[in-house]
């Protein structure tokens, strides 16, 4: 390929990637905020007294196997514990000298964001954000590539490492069964100090804010999930900062899919655009090419005939010269040797007979 | 050519991104890690006294007081080592009097001084730091040091004592021994003078920052207490054994101050203040006299027991407290918080002045703090902490029974008598409902459902209401204002009208999330909160986690 080609192609390129994105953010023009009308859970760590009795439901309910220590022995709490395929929430403690017993919880489960990551990172959509608010799992679907475990922001999904053939992903689900028939979440339901505010999203938030304003300085004034990872369904309020209980304070507010769907959206763009674009210009380049080279040749065919032309045309002129000469020479010679002939003929007649004879001879 | 091009670009390659990453591999290994905190000592004292002058080249020296008079005393050495000696006193500055004019020359008078010394001792204590040994004494006021001692406060029993003894020191009646300590500026002399009656709190005029009067620098707290007190008492350390502290350690820690000695009785700091007064809205005069116009004076006076509150709070500058430039032991609305608030005063009025919550400056707010001070209150005070007064409150301190309307010149000593016959008719007994009114037990029997793990709470309701009333019951605070004896019920009958028969807790507490209700906890939440939160805040058992301490299982 030529340098002037590959320059044109390269700069094609960066003119179709600087286009995708945009182009891919034009098409979602729609913020979506989370259904409407669907749950949210508000945790409230002033209120939970670290009984455990939300992992014992959850346990329950989603039929989960039982753990090796029982629900009521809390030196579990001593660790800062994760979630796993086998628990779906865990209370963790955190110092805190201003509360009694110098200790505030937090529960950690899935927080069900409106815009999971997991679901957007899913390629074969084995995660589906529910119109109530659950975001939930279709092993079925799922191809256990685990993207949906590196996407989450919260670390989430867990895999059954143990399970040998068909390992499935598994997290909270938010009791999306329980919700269908009308039943609280089960950890919501079992605890006793009601420190998880369930109700619509939009309501709980305005209860927690609600909570927040009228005993100023209990809490931090935030509510975390309004608006992290473009908010979530579980949302915390806190009396010290989500730092201190185990929260990731710098997630920013956009949800995860947005940060992909640039890249994402420009996908479908690449694959469908550029080979007509490239293809294009490949075209145009070679197009370009073949007149070039069918231009080339016939100039060289026009000259070499012109030349050959004017070959040919010196050579007749050459060949009539010379045959031109060549009968001048002819005929001097023919005239010479006639002429010869004659002198001799009329030499040897004027020797041999007479001048008569002679004549008579020259007149045949 | 290609091969040994394609063999160099691979080799090249890694080196190269080796050699990116390997300043930033060492810088983290290099990266020391948290310097191992050390126990916050008292004596730490951060010398960067050059700072004024500008930036300093090192961080600040921190200097351990103890450590150094402990060295000296061994070598029998005092402090006038270090402290120089004028008329008899010690200057607290370091080996000087007056500070130097220069950056350099601060530090040259500190570098000088100290190496010194430290080259002096070196056979003794080979572990001193010595010259060129910068970063040894320079390690900046990142250790914890002497900002967070607490600081020692001179309470009224403390005062007591001081009086006791500086009138024994200087042999003169017991009211005549204030001279010893309180002085003010007289600008004629130009010196420090004792003016009978205008005796305040030091930090009057010591403020935290030295502050410029008159054309002179005020010192600061700081200076002026250790300048006073530490000097006094190493003088008084010359003639008898008994005197006060004169180390860091000796004030400026909590345990110190705990067993600093006090006497049985505290006497009362007699200043000319009455030992009550009607609180009035009005004009009020230098002597005391109150030009009232009862048509605008508010919800009626209050009889302030000043007498009382010389005991509760101890001190005199809780109340009267300093403010930026100055301070005093004036009421409250004679010059700075008046009824419409002035400059002086921070634009706060006598009525902002008295029911601010959440500063212990207030009436209001002293009160509300002392409340949720004591755990044995805080069972029933914690939850109402950030609650804003009730229509109800007022008449828990304004008087009923004036004029309305008129106006009327109260001298002080009508207002004295006034407040002084109010108070004697106040109940100030613990008043209590009848017990047969207060159900001895009552059993939480709602939880009949199947799947509960439980059985239903016995609830100790008279114990329960017999505990909280024997310690209410030690509280003046709580006698004088916990009205009637239906107070000590609406702890846990909250949000509604107090009475013998409130409502049942189930009658506005059912199921829980629901949109109407959505402010009131369900049942199982409401009975949790309560006691639990309530356990929580007054410390007691069964603690939060302890099911059975309140349940029988079900199976069982």
């Amino acid at each position: 390929m030529k340098r002037r080609s590959f320059l044109g192609l390269v700069g094609a390129a960066g003119l179709g990637a600087s286009l995708a994105p945009a182009a891919a953010q034009a098409a979602g023009n729609t913020h979506f905020t989370g259904y409407k009308d669907s749950f949210g859970v508000v945790f409230d760590a002033t209120r939970c007294i670290g009984c455990r009795k939300c992992e014992a439901a959850c346990q329950k309910v989603n039929d989960l196997p039982t753990p090796k220590k029982p629900f009521d022995d809390l030196s579990v709490l001593q660790d800062h514990r994760r979630t796993d395929a086998k628990t779906y929430t865990v209370i963790n403690q955190f110092a805190n000298p201003a509360a009694p017993e110098g200790k505030t919880f937090h529960k950690f489960q899935c927080n069900h964001c409106n815009e999971p990551a997991c679901a957007s990172s899913c390629f074969v959509k084995a995660f589906t954000k529910n119109p109530d608010g659950s975001v939930t799992y279709d092993a079925s679907l799922c191809v256990g590539c685990r993207y949906c475990m590196v996407a989450c922001p919260f670390y989430v999904p867990t895999y059954e490492y143990d399970s040998a053939l068909v390992p499935k992903v598994q997290k909270c689900t938010f009791c999306h069964p329980r919700l269908e028939q009308g039943l609280l979440p089960g950890c919501v339901e079992a605890c006793p100090k009601e420190a998880m505010l369930f109700g619509k999203r939009e309501e709980v938030l305005r209860l927690a804010w609600e909570r927040i304003r009228s005993n100023p300085g209990k809490y931090v004034e935030h509510v975390y999930g309004e608006h992290e990872m473009g908010g979530t369904a579980w949302m915390v309020i806190s009396p010290i900062p989500f730092a201190q209980i185990g929260l990731n304070e710098g997630l920013g507010v956009t949800p995860a899919p947005a940060l992909t769907a640039g890249a994402l959206g420009a996908v479908p763009i690449v694959v469908g655009l550029w080979p007509v674009l490239l293809g294009g210009l490949y075209g145009i380049n070679t197009m370009r090419e073949r007149a070039v080279k069918k231009e080339k040749a016939e100039a060289v065919a026009a000259a070499k005939q012109e030349t050959q032309e004017a070959a040919n045309a010196k050579l007749q002129d050459e060949l009539k010269k010379a045959e031109a000469a060549a009968q001048k020479k002819m005929d001097a010679e023919i005239k010479k040797a006639v002429d010869e002939a004659v002198k001799a003929k009329v030499a040897e007649m004027e020797a041999a007979k007479g001048p008569s004879e002679g004549d008579q001879k020259e007149a045949d | 050519m290609t091969q040994r091009k394609r063999a160099a670009r691979w080799v090249g390659i890694p080196c190269a991104i080796l050699f990116l990453t390997v300043p930033f591999i060492s810088a983290t290994a290099s990266t020391p890690g948290p310097v191992g905190t050390t126990e916050p000592k008292v004596d730490a004292i951060v010398i960067d006294a050059a700072a004024v002058f500008g930036t300093l080249e090192q961080p600040g020296v921190v200097f351990y007081h103890e450590k150094h008079t402990t060295a000296l005393e061994k070598m029998a050495k005092d402090c006038t080592s270090c402290h120089m000696e004028v008329e008899g006193k010690l200057s607290f500055k370091f080996a000087r009097t007056a500070d130097p004019k220069s950056k350099t020359a601060m530090a040259e008078m500190y570098h000088t001084s100290c190496v010194a010394c430290h080259e002096k001792v070196v056979r003794s204590y080979p572990k001193v730091p010595q010259a060129a040994e910068c970063k040894r004494c320079h390690v900046g006021p990142a250790v914890e040091g002497a900002t967070v001692t607490p600081k020692p406060s001179l309470d009224l029993n403390l005062h007591g004592r001081h009086v006791v003894a500086e009138a024994k020191r200087l042999q003169v009646k017991e009211e005549e021994s204030c001279k010893a300590c309180h002085h003010t500026y007289d600008e004629a002399q130009k010196k420090l003078v004792y003016a009978k009656g205008e005796e305040g709190n030091c930090v009057y005029c010591h403020k935290q920052e030295p502050m410029t009067q008159a054309g002179r620098t005020v010192p600061t707290t700081r200076a002026a207490s250790h300048e006073s007190c530490v000097n006094c008492h190493l003088s008084t350390r010359k003639v008898q054994p008994e005197s006060g502290p004169v180390l860091c350690g000796g004030c400026h820690t909590a345990e110190a101050q705990a067993g600093w000695k006090k006497t049985p009785e505290t006497p009362r700091l007699l200043r000319g203040q009455a030992d009550a007064i009607l609180l009035v809205a009005g004009t009020p005069a230098a002597n005391g006299t109150v030009d009232v116009n009862w048509a605008s004076a508010g919800p009626g006076p209050v009889a302030f027991d000043h007498k009382a509150h010389e005991g509760f709070v101890g001190n005199c500058v809780t109340c009267h407290h300093p403010t930026k430039t100055g301070g005093s032991l004036a009421a409250c609305g004679a010059a700075c918080h008046t009824t419409t608030g002035s400059a002086d005063g921070n634009f706060i009025t006598t009525a902002q002045a008295a029911h601010q919550l959440g500063v212990t400056t207030s009436c209001v707010g002293c009160h509300t703090t002392q409340a949720n001070a004591r755990k044995e209150c805080a069972g029933c005070h914690a939850p109402m902490k950030q609650t804003v007064l009730s229509q109800n409150s007022c008449v828990q301190c304004h008087e009923a029974g004036f004029p309305t309307s008129g106006t009327q010149t109260l001298s002080k000593a009508e207002r004295e008598a006034t407040a002084a016959k109010i108070l004697a008719a106040k109940d100030r007994n613990p008043k209590t409902v009848p017990l047969e009114n207060v159900p001895e037990k009552l059993t939480l029997n709602y939880m009949n459902e199947e799947g509960d793990e439980w059985q239903a709470a016995e609830f100790p309701h008279r114990k329960i209401y017999l505990k909280l009333v024997e310690e209410a019951a030690k509280s003046p605070m709580a006698n004088r204002f916990h009205g009637d004896a239906l107070t000590m019920c609406s702890g846990c009958h909250h949000n509604a009208k107090p009475s013998l028969n409130p409502p049942k807790c189930a009658s506005c507490h059912s199921k829980p999330f629901q949109e109407r209700t959505a402010n009131q906890p369900g049942l199982k939440g409401a009975f949790h909160n309560q006691c639990i939160g309530c356990h929580q805040e007054m410390q007691v058992n069964p603690k939060a986690t302890d099911c059975q301490g309140c349940h029988k299982p079900k199976n069982s």
